[in-house]
């Protein structure tokens, strides 16, 4: 039963996942871009801008949450170190898919280095994401964001904790070796169902990241899709 | 639930709020993450506390019911999303945060999105104006606007008698028994269009204006049709009556074939023909629009008046008034004006596009029941004044003058409030004297 249930895990639900993720985010996508924008023009204040000078400022808001920073010094530091971490990990996971060798013989890393680069990294990035994510629980809690709450804006966030604490037992507690998981992967890639990897913490954090990627596209997580979008009708 | 399982007048009401929310409303409601950053930019939530008031409070309330009715998991799982069913009393509190809400903008400057929350209440208050859900009072200035050509019903002979007034005031200012007023002038450059308010209780904002265009010999006019440049329908959420009171601009310059659409110190009437009246009547307009303040700012920078600051000796500040700084864009021309006019000019902080609101736009001022959150809503504007340690509050419009009297009184503010207009021309040097 636990391993057809891990196998299940490895090797079913990473399709069913990955079309949901997939086609969830591409119709999202669609659907920002085919409806309509306001009637009146939204810049505040209004102002001429070129294409170039309106994505120049796009990509500041999205690089330094310069809105945030306006709003609110101390929820600056915590949303921008908790999205900057998100970055960090999710860089971090592409050794477990990607063989990397020729990008750390480019940098000159010795693998020992490139290990202690990871523990550095995605221990610090795990950390912060976790801290980060009780820090908005408990703002949540909180009046007045309490009173914008809804269940769902709960459960997102214990959602990701559980993913957070699942993967920083991986990373502190346990000893991982990496070629198994890259040996699953690259065969989960190349669509050969494999042999699970029977580490059931593993099994954990893999399900709850596929149960997170399967709710992404139908939840308020598409303000990484559509932030872009309304912030360009603020702008030009 | 289905729309079909709700019953026939609610069904009637599911749709109507359908049709408002489809589009853009949409969007920013899917977009939205309840992250509360609004909050602190609201000056409604900063002077009550109530945290209806939240900018993302309202949407989310037109989000919780839209979701019930045009979402599967708001039909499967209502108290997982938390969708809430249309009923009377979310209906009564709509009606509440879409008028008490003054349209602003200043939270989109804050939401890490650029949410434009005025979209979704404007969206709102169309739902609640065609499901008659609009507050009496402000239908009432709508209504006479719409019927009798102006917010408070001012006949032609009192009009008449009025301008009448103003220009032997004028002819005395300027000591030129010759000096006129102009009525209807065919081909005139500039159309003036003032408001009822100035007509009746701030009638120096016209004559001081007069004066100014004595002084540079504007040829301009007044129209004895169409005397209130304001659209209360914008408010109100009418928008047939809306586009059919801009419209009546729009034929009115043409009838007079003038160049320039010259609107008084009142906010909305210059962001609503400036910035909207095309969209909303699917047209370029055939002339151009400009504010009094942006006028004036233009006439100093080319020299075309002279001012002597030392006739305005006092402390004084400026009061941004949304519809012109944050949604008109005119951030440099009243202070290039309140420079040149007042000897010793301070900012209010934050200032400009940042402004705070000062409570009383959007409507609200007309409508009774809600004097009491207005004048709350507008502490922190009353805090940032006080703090200015300004003796005169300057300010270009109607709305935000008579606000900003009340909260003097409310908040014991030891300031008086005036128009820029009125400073320009008090400080304007006479021709003779000039050099």
């Amino acid at each position: 039963m636990g391993y057809w249930l891990a196998w299940f895990v490895s090797n079913v639900l990473p399709f069913l996942t990955a079309a949901v993720f997939f086609g969830g985010v591409g119709y999202r996508i669609f659907q920002f871009w085919r409806r309509p924008r306001a009637a009146v023009p939204l810049t505040v204040p209004p102002r001429q801008r070129s294409l170039v000078r309106t994505l120049r400022e796009i990509v500041t808001e999205i690089v330094s949450f310069r809105r945030v920073f306006r709003g609110s010094k101390p929820l600056w530091i915590v949303s921008w170190l908790f999205h900057l971490s998100i970055l960090v990990f999710v860089l971090g996971h592409f050794r477990l898919f990607l063989h990397l060798d020729w990008f750390w013989n480019l940098l000159r890393l010795t693998l020992e280095q490139v290990d202690l680069l990871a523990l550095i990294g995605g221990g610090t990035s795990g950390t912060l994401f976790m801290l980060g994510l009780v820090t908005l629980f408990m703002r949540r809690l909180r009046m007045p964001v309490r009173s914008l709450s809804v269940p769902s804006d709960y459960l997102l966030l214990l959602l990701l904790l559980a993913i957070a604490v699942s993967g920083n037992y991986m990373r502190f507690l346990m000893h991982i070796e990496l070629e198994p998981y890259q040996a699953f992967f690259s065969n989960l890639f190349s669509l050969r169902l494999g042999v699970p990897v029977l580490n059931p913490v593993f099994l954990l954090h893999f399900l709850l990241v596929q149960v997170f990627l399967i709710y992404f596209p139908f939840s308020k997580l598409v303000h990484v899709i559509g932030g872009a979008l309304t912030l360009k009708w603020t702008l030009r | 639930m289905a729309i079909n399982d709700v019953d026939v007048q609610t069904k009637d009401v599911v749709e109507l709020l359908g049709d408002k929310v489809k589009g853009p409303v949409e969007t920013s409601l899917d977009i939205c993450a309840h992250c509360g950053i609004c909050a602190d930019s609201c000056h409604l939530y900063a002077g009550t506390g109530d945290v209806e008031q939240i900018p993302s409070a309202r949407a989310q309330q037109l989000e919780k019911v839209y979701k019930r009715y045009y979402t599967k998991l708001g039909q499967i799982a209502p108290r997982l999303v938390g969708a809430e069913d249309l009923d009377e009393e979310v209906l009564d509190r709509l009606q509440r945060i879409a008028y008490q809400c003054t349209l602003c903008r200043r939270c989109a400057l804050y939401c890490p999105f650029g949410i434009d929350n005025a979209t979704m209440v404007a969206s709102i208050r169309a739902f609640l104006a065609e499901a008659g859900r609009i507050p009496p009072a402000l239908e009432e200035h709508t209504n006479n606007a719409y019927e009798k050509g102006n917010t408070l019903a001012i006949s032609d002979e009192q009009f008449l008698d009025r301008i009448e007034w103003f220009e032997e005031e004028l002819q005395d200012a300027v000591d030129d028994d010759e000096a006129t007023i102009p009525l209807d002038k065919q081909g005139a450059r500039i159309l003036f269009v003032p408001t009822p308010i100035q007509i009746m209780r701030f009638p120096s904002v016209i004559i001081s204006a007069a004066k100014i265009f004595h002084a540079v010999g504007e040829d301009w006019t007044l129209s004895t049709r169409r005397f209130d440049g304001t659209n209360f329908a914008l408010f109100s959420g009418e928008e047939a009556k809306r586009n059919e009171m801009a419209q009546r601009l729009v034929d009115e310059m043409e009838r007079l074939g003038a160049k320039v659409l010259l609107l008084s110190e009142c906010g909305h009437s210059y962001w609503a023909m400036k910035y909207a009246a095309e969209h909303w009547l699917h047209k370029p307009l055939p002339f151009k629009v400009m504010n009094i303040v942006e006028l004036l700012a233009q006439y100093i920078s080319e020299g075309r008046i002279k001012l002597d600051p030392s006739v305005n000796p006092k402390t004084i500040t400026y009061h941004d008034p949304c519809n012109l700084s944050r949604k008109g864009g005119l951030l440099d021309e009243p202070r290039v004006c309140l420079e040149a006019a007042a000897e010793d000019f301070v900012e209010l902080s934050p200032c400009r596009e940042k402004a705070w609101c000062c409570g009383g736009g959007g409507g609200v001022i007309t409508i009774p029941e809600y004097d009491e959150v207005r004048l709350a809503a507008g502490k922190p504007k009353a805090e940032q004044i006080r703090e200015s340690g300004a003796e005169v509050v300057a300010t270009a419009c109607d709305n935000c003058k008579l606000q900003l009297m009340e909260l003097a009184e409310r908040y014991g503010l030891d300031v008086s409030v005036v128009g820029v207009v009125d400073l320009v021309a008090d400080a304007m040097i006479p021709d003779e004297e000039k050099e």
